[in-house]
């Protein structure tokens, strides 16, 4: 009797453990689920956490991933770019290896945040494959490789080769790069950067560029003698903090392009075009009422075009505008951008025209009138070689960006 | 205010040397003086859920601050609040820390493409719903300009 109690009470025990343990199996599973619907369709400012908070649960985390990803690892794209940003935080190799595939496909829509998930926590076996994209076509893939090769002790000259980049996110992740290896002499170049007053238009990229720089200087410990980023670098205290860092390093500064030294304020900008793909690429062009075309930004490469030739421009555009009806915003948010500025006198506030639209196709997204107003535009652009990068067949390019923005443009040229 | 006030004064008097006026953040601010913030500055810091925030940033928590940047492209019309952000692309920043949730207490958004100065109230700190972090910087504007 005593025997048949013991083993009925040993039951009741096992039976309670094991719906207790399957209860809390349930709540982890839901929790699990809530996350990974929270990154892949919530909000888009909770979406990074929550992908986050999935991957920090170890291997239930990463194992729900990768089921979504399937055999294939066709899932990847839907999963969209919360989720694949927080795939660089995890151990899977499983999940890691489906990156670089997806790297490689152009097509793939969301290929910066790819490679700033591989550059998040670089392998040493990996070099090579970080190599093999340090000339991708987008310049944020770039600066991702440049850290992630950085890391993975690539080689000193190949990173020093990106020090020449049309890009300044590509030049200051390899000076960054350089610099962690111990190369100080990368400091002439991200000097620079701390000089710089450019702007796009009333955009004070400059200032961006000076803030990004601070403090990722300030970050590895380096004292910048009171460096206010915020401030232009002429103000007395920025350019007595300049002269002191640059006495504190030894030698003359090496040689250096025209796009490597600090940008300086730009006047007379009457239109702007900026394009920036997720597929390929970024441009900023500007036309300037003494008739220059500028191509990219802090010091940007300049061409000079026939005399009168911005006007002309300038009164193709506003007519384009004034076909708008009004309207200055086209599509819907996505990674892919058109912007138009327009004064119409140089001393004018810029008129500002956004397109924007996700990684599929939109056809005939830029209202005719605008397609039209392109067209002259494009015209000026070159086409060449060129020794400076920004300009290197600039003209096959930008058509190939427009295409799969808004839609192609009619070459006048032909 | 006084930064004006200080330039006609040089001005008047014919200074002819170049002079560095400070920004007006670095002088004494009246009351009615908003303070000049950077956007990218504040938006660029550093930041994970639950971290403490630069004394710098704190410090401007209730203060009048004025900020220039765009509209979040998405920006939906007829809304009373909208995304404050450094530039007009998405450009791989969705985070917290990237952008200022603005209110509108005396208007509804239409959405502007072009750059654009916001001067109102200005409160910083986690603001969270279901356990995720939904705005660090919130500025609160009677109208758009």
């Amino acid at each position: 009797m005593g025997d048949l109690l013991r083993l009925s009470l040993t039951l009741t025990l096992v039976g309670i453990i094991g719906s207790g343990l399957s209860a809390q199996d349930k709540d982890a599973d839901k929790e699990i689920e809530r996350l990974f619907t929270a990154a892949l369709n919530g909000r888009v400012v909770i979406r990074p956490q929550a992908a986050n908070r999935l991957v920090a649960l170890g291997q239930a985390g990463e194992a729900r991933i990768l089921k979504e990803l399937g055999e294939d690892g066709l899932g990847l794209a839907a999963m969209g770019p919360a989720i694949i940003e927080a795939i660089g935080l995890c151990r899977s190799s499983e999940l890691r290896e489906a990156l670089w595939p997806a790297l490689s496909n152009g097509d793939f829509p969301w290929r910066p945040s790819v490679a700033r998930a591989l550059a998040e926590q670089p392998r040493d076996t990996e070099t090579a494959a970080f190599q093999l994209h340090l000339d991708d076509p987008l310049a944020e893939v770039r600066a991702a490789m440049t850290r992630g090769f950085g890391q993975a002790e690539g080689s000193l000259e190949v990173l020093e080769e990106n020090l020449l980049d049309g890009d300044d996110r590509v030049r200051q992740a390899a000076a960054l790069a350089l610099l962690d290896r111990g190369q100080k002499d990368v400091l002439w170049y991200l000097l620079e950067e701390l000089k710089r007053e450019d702007k796009y238009f009333e955009r004070p990229t400059g200032t961006s560029a000076r803030i990004t720089v601070s403090r990722a200087l300030s970050k590895r410990g380096l004292d910048l003698n009171g460096y206010d980023s915020r401030k232009e670098p002429t103000t007395p205290s920025n350019a007595k903090a300049i002269e002191q860092l640059e006495e504190s390093l030894k030698g003359e500064p090496p040689p250096m392009t025209s796009w490597q030294t600090a940008g300086g304020p730009i006047s007379l900008e009457c239109i702007g075009l900026e394009l920036r793909s997720c597929r390929a690429g970024e441009f900023f062009l500007r036309w300037t009422d003494d008739d220059r075309l500028l191509v990219g930004q802090g010091n940007p490469a300049v061409v000079r075009l026939p005399p009168g030739t911005t006007r002309k421009l300038v009164r193709g555009l506003a007519a384009s505008y004034d076909g708008l009806e009004g309207k200055r915003f086209f599509g819907a948010p996505g990674c892919d951008l058109e912007q138009v500025l327009l004064r119409r006198t140089p001393s004018s506030h810029s008129e500002a025209l956004v397109i924007a639209k996700g990684p599929a196709l939109v056809p005939d997204l830029r209202p005719t009138p605008l397609t039209e107003g392109y067209a002259p535009l494009i015209a000026t652009l070159p086409d060449g070689e060129s020794t400076d990068p920004r300009l290197q067949h600039l003209l096959r390019r930008v058509r190939t960006a427009l295409a799969v923005l808004g839609g192609s443009v009619a070459d006048l040229r032909r | 205010m006084i930064r004006s006030i200080l330039c006609s004064v040089l001005a008047l008097s014919g200074a002819t040397t170049e002079l560095w006026v400070p920004e007006v953040s670095t002088l004494l601010v009246q009351d009615d003086d908003p303070i000049e913030v950077n956007i990218d500055w504040l938006t660029s810091v550093d930041y994970r859920p639950g971290m403490k925030l630069p004394d710098e940033i704190l410090a401007l928590d209730g203060k009048q601050v004025q900020l220039v940047g765009y509209m979040a492209i998405g920006t939906l019309e007829g809304d009373e609040s909208f995304e404050f952000v450094p530039e007009s692309c998405e450009c791989g920043r969705s985070k917290v820390q990237h952008f200022i949730d603005v209110t509108l207490t005396d208007d509804v958004a239409t959405f502007t493409p072009g750059r654009i100065t916001l001067v109102g109230k200005f409160s910083v700190g986690e603001v969270k719903e279901d356990g995720f972090v939904t705005s660090l910087y919130r500025l609160e504007v009677e109208r758009l300009p």
